[in-house]
């Protein structure tokens, strides 16, 4: 069914829906701050699913109950090298995993497990914003202030830079050759069209944030698909200028920094893609110490002789204030174990926090 | 009495009324489909349609909190009963379950067939896949409904409990808000322990035995309607309040629209086929009926956001085949996508027109590949062909729905063809439960229009002359005419809109035949609004042949439209021949 009506918003507050087409597990709540990779829902299976016989094994009898020699239960999840089930008695004998998995049920005396999840579906932020609401078992919506355009084609990506243009004046404003240069790396580039699918691969070279076009013919989609980055069409699927909506907003935040979100993950779900540009400058909050910083928080040593290392933030340190009787004022100072016997205590500054992705 | 149609792309409403005793088509309106699961959209584009009707037909239908008044009160304020049909929600995606392929799993196939729904999954105990296999299989599909079936009454009961115990772990694996919804529709001994199994895990319903002896596939059919429906309210929120709200029969489209062939079957003599084609804008429902049974083919094909899949089934320069200016096959895939994205976009030009209508033709042919229906368009056994979809609807001169008709499907024999210009195709079949009258009534009345009657006859080799048949109606008043039938061209007989004339065959070539008609004896009929039309354009593998060169092709579509004519022509003018 045809999308919702509101398309470009040139200055205001930008909501934007991350809705599954079907129920399935939402995995934000409401007052959360969103980073644009931040999984808000998903739909998930278990893609492969193989069987274990452990009679043999434990050298059973068919008529067994074989739940009572298990040391797993349903739904637990086993490592290779684990073990699954045991017999006691004076012939002691164990089975351990070979596989991975999540141990589902039994059938026919066989252990069924399963391995491989994938997200059948999957919904991001896509832009820095807060989850404003929540709707059970489908995802949220998001808000920021900013500007906002529903876009009408996307390739399925998302990805975001520093907006900038092509010369409009030249050349129609088709992007082709001489619009590629080193200006491209991580920016995100509006242009009315592009008609050449060797500009579209030139471009990819130089690693853009995305681009973004009032009109693409039909026959460079597939080419804009195969493409890492981001691409959205604004306006019409052909040959045309950007609208002058779309271009207004656009040319109102050169140089601000923007988001691309297309996602077509849904099943034959049409999605429109959408191009958000928060008013605020927006710092990723993992990568930024001075918010993120606690006791247990995990950090590396800027410089100095323990330079390098990483380490557990123990304690935190208040500096002086401007009261105290120093006339320097000293700033917080951090306590960290980098090892069992190594503390070291470092300026809050001299230190960041990292997140080691699991 | 409001009928309401909520589609993929628009929400139509119909108001009927009536007097003495009589039901008359009070006026019709639609609104825009859109919004999404959060604000019960269905419910409140319904009441967007509704405001517009109540502006068109100055009635009073909603009260001040925008509420249907229900039921109609003394000041003909409000409504009485409401029926809905519904096609925005497509694909349920339906797994199956049983024991044998010809025994269980073919009543559900029977059963599916009356909704038009393909199965996304089967498991069959017969193929003697192991549980991973079919757990792998059933869980990539993702199911929203699973049909359990087999064993008949007192009959196997063991080979269900290992099908339970395949969709027991296939539910587990999945977290409960994915778990699809079970109808169990197998031996009744198993209910008990189906039951009590899967009652806790997600939600199951019961239906009578698929395989109970000699009740078919009927009773089930509640059962499965039920499931849908519960399906359809779990997506689509809005159903549910305006169930609530309205007390209204929620049925789906298809099986709506095969309901009104199936019913409509009986208007035309026995063992002859009605063929009704609704173009819609995320699908294409094919029903073939004849003596009360149906055949109902769902293609996901549309003039909608689902046109683009034309491209997975034809090059462009295909689909340029039956347009007749000159037009890039870029351009006709750049229209393509622009539709799927901007669904409710109407031609705005007679050139976006032609373009849909072509693209329209593209769909039915690849829907009459279907080896049932193009048997009934070879052997002269089909009678009426039924027309229903925006993209017919909104023509300009209906001249143009009959072209596409004659050729996309290009059947021989004698077949009368019905335009419906009111949106109503899924009206029969929606309220032929609800209020029978209403449906009969709908059926019998004018409400839908009779584009005429097209003759298309079988020449077997060379035609003799340039006349391959000569035919002579006679009017009411006893005032009889001949016609000499051309070859290779459309001949169309203009008479009188609504009268009564008799055909009679004079003289018919040896090597022509007419399938399904009895040339030795004059045949009566009411002429539609185009008249008796001879189709006798040649064919190649029984679709019409076209030129190859796009020039002479462009010419030879423009001709065959000359030919056959605009919509109003006074009868004294001679047709073009």
């Amino acid at each position: 069914m045809p999308e919702e009506a509101v398309h470009i918003i040139s200055s205001g507050t930008v909501r934007c829906a991350r809705l599954l087409s079907e129920d399935g597990t939402v995995v934000v709540f409401k007052g959360q701050m969103a980073d644009p990779t931040t999984q808000i829902a998903f739909r998930k299976i278990w893609s492969r699913h193989f069987s274990l016989n452990i009679l043999d094994a434990l050298d059973l009898d068919p008529a067994d109950n074989i739940r009572e020699f298990l040391t797993i239960k349903e739904g637990d999840f086993v490592s290779v090298g684990e073990q699954i089930a045991k017999r006691e008695g004076r012939r002691k004998l164990s089975v351990t995993a070979k596989a991975s998995g999540r141990f589902l049920g039994i059938s026919a005396n066989r252990l069924i497990f399963e391995s491989d999840p994938v997200d059948i579906e999957s919904r991001v932020a896509g832009f820095p914003g807060v989850v404003t609401d929540i709707v059970n078992n489908r995802g949220a919506y998001l808000e920021t202030s900013g500007s906002y355009i529903k876009g009408l084609w996307g390739n399925g990506k998302c990805g975001q830079g520093i907006l900038l243009s092509i010369d409009m004046e030249k050349n129609n404003g088709i992007f082709d050759l001489d619009s590629i240069s080193v200006d491209l790396a991580g920016a995100v580039v509006f242009a009315n069209t592009c008609t050449d699918a060797n500009v579209l691969k030139t471009a990819a070279k130089m690693t853009p944030g995305g681009l973004i076009f009032g009109s693409l013919p039909s026959y460079l989609l597939p080419v804009a698909v195969s493409l890492p980055f981001p691409i959205i069409v604004t306006d019409w699927i052909g040959t045309g200028k950007i609208s002058n909506p779309v271009h207004l907003t656009l040319g109102e935040n050169i140089i601000k920094f923007a988001y691309l979100y297309s996602d077509n993950s849904a099943s034959g779900k049409l999605i429109r893609p959408e191009i958000i540009i928060p008013q605020d400058e927006y710092i990723p909050e993992k990568e930024n110490p001075l918010n993120h910083l606690g006791i247990g928080s995990q950090v590396r040593i800027i410089e100095g002789f323990y330079g390098g290392e990483l380490g557990i933030v123990v304690d935190i340190l208040p500096g002086n204030d401007e009261n105290s009787d120093n006339t320097e004022i000293a700033p917080d100072q951090v306590k960290i174990c980098i090892d069992e016997e190594t503390y070291v205590t470092l300026p809050k500054n001299n230190v960041e926090v990292i997140n080691l992705k699991s | 009495m409001l009928y309401v149609d909520i589609g993929s792309v628009n929400t139509r409403v119909c108001l009927f009324d009536r007097m003495d005793d009589q039901y008359s088509f009070i006026g019709a309106a639609s609104a825009t489909t859109s919004g999404d699961i959060t604000n019960q959209f269905e419910y409140l584009n319904v009441i967007q349609a509704v405001e517009k009707l109540e502006h068109a037909t100055k009635r009073k239908i909603l009260d001040r909190n925008q509420n249907i008044v229900m039921p109609a009160t003394f000041d003909h304020s409000g409504i009485d009963q409401v029926a809905v049909s519904y096609t925005c929600i497509p694909d349920p995606r339906i797994a199956v379950m049983g024991l044998t392929h010809a025994g269980s799993l073919q009543n559900v196939y029977d059963l599916l067939s009356k909704v038009g729904v393909k199965p996304v999954a089967e498991i069959c105990a017969e193929d003697g896949k192991t549980v991973c296999e079919n757990l792998d299989l059933f869980l990539h599909t993702a199911p929203r409904i699973v049909i359990v079936s087999g064993g008949t009454e007192q009959g196997a009961e063991i080979g269900i409990y290992r099908l339970g115990e395949i969709l027991m772990l296939a539910c587990r694996s999945l977290p409960k808000e994915q778990r699809p919804i079970i109808l169990y529709a197998g031996n009744s001994a198993a209910k008990k322990q189906m039951e009590r199994v899967f009652s806790q895990i997600t939600d199951i319903s019961f239906s009578t035995n698929v395989l109970e002896s000699g009740s078919g596939v009927q009773p089930t059919l509640n059962g499965l309607i039920n499931v849908l429906r519960k399906d359809l309210e779990s997506r689509a929120p809005g159903f549910r309040i305006l169930r609530e709200k309205t007390k209204c029969s929620v049925i789906p489209g298809e099986f709506a629209f095969g309901r009104t062939i199936r019913l409509m079957s009986r208007l035309i003599r026995q063992n002859r086929h009605i063929l009704g084609i609704d173009i819609g804008a995320h699908q294409t429902i094919l029903a073939d009926a004849v003596n009360l049974a149906l055949s109902l083919h769902t293609l996901p094909l549309g003039i909608g956001n689902n046109i683009g899949n034309l491209l997975n089934e034809y090059t462009p320069s295909d689909l340029q085949s039956w347009i007749s200016f000159q037009i890039k096959s870029a351009e006709i895939q750049d229209y393509i996508l622009n539709k799927s994205y901007y669904p409710d976009l109407i031609p705005a030009n007679k050139y976006s027109a032609e373009i849909e209508l072509a693209l329209a033709r593209a769909i039915v042919m690849k829907g009459i590949e279907n080896e049932s229906l193009s048997a009934m368009l070879s052997d002269g056994s089909l009678a009426m062909v039924f027309l229903s979809g925006a993209v017919l609807r909104n023509v300009e001169d209906p001249g143009e729905a009959l072209m596409f008709a004659m050729d996309s499907l290009a059947p021989v024999g004698m077949v009368d063809y019905l335009l419906d210009m009111n949106g109503l195709s899924g009206g029969i079949g929606t309220l032929a439960h609800l209020n029978p009258v209403l449906a009969s009534q709908i059926m019998s009345t004018s409400a839908y229009l009779n584009l005429g009657k097209v003759i298309r006859p079988s020449v077997r080799g060379e035609p003799p002359g340039k006349s391959i048949m000569t035919v002579s109606v006679r009017d009411d008043a006893g005032n009889t005419r001949k016609y000499d039938i051309p070859f290779n061209r459309i001949y169309r007989i203009p008479l009188e809109y609504g009268k009564n004339y008799e055909l009679e065959w004079t003289k018919i070539s040896h090597n022509v035949t007419v399938p399904g008609v009895k040339t030795w004896a004059p045949a009566g009929f009411k002429s539609g609004c185009f008249g008796l039309v001879f189709d006798t354009r040649e064919e190649k593998d029984g679709k019409i042949k076209l030129p190859k060169e796009k020039a002479a092709r462009d010419k030879k579509l423009q001709s065959w439209r000359t030919e056959l004519g605009p919509w109003l022509v006074k009868q004294e003018e001679e047709s073009h021949a």
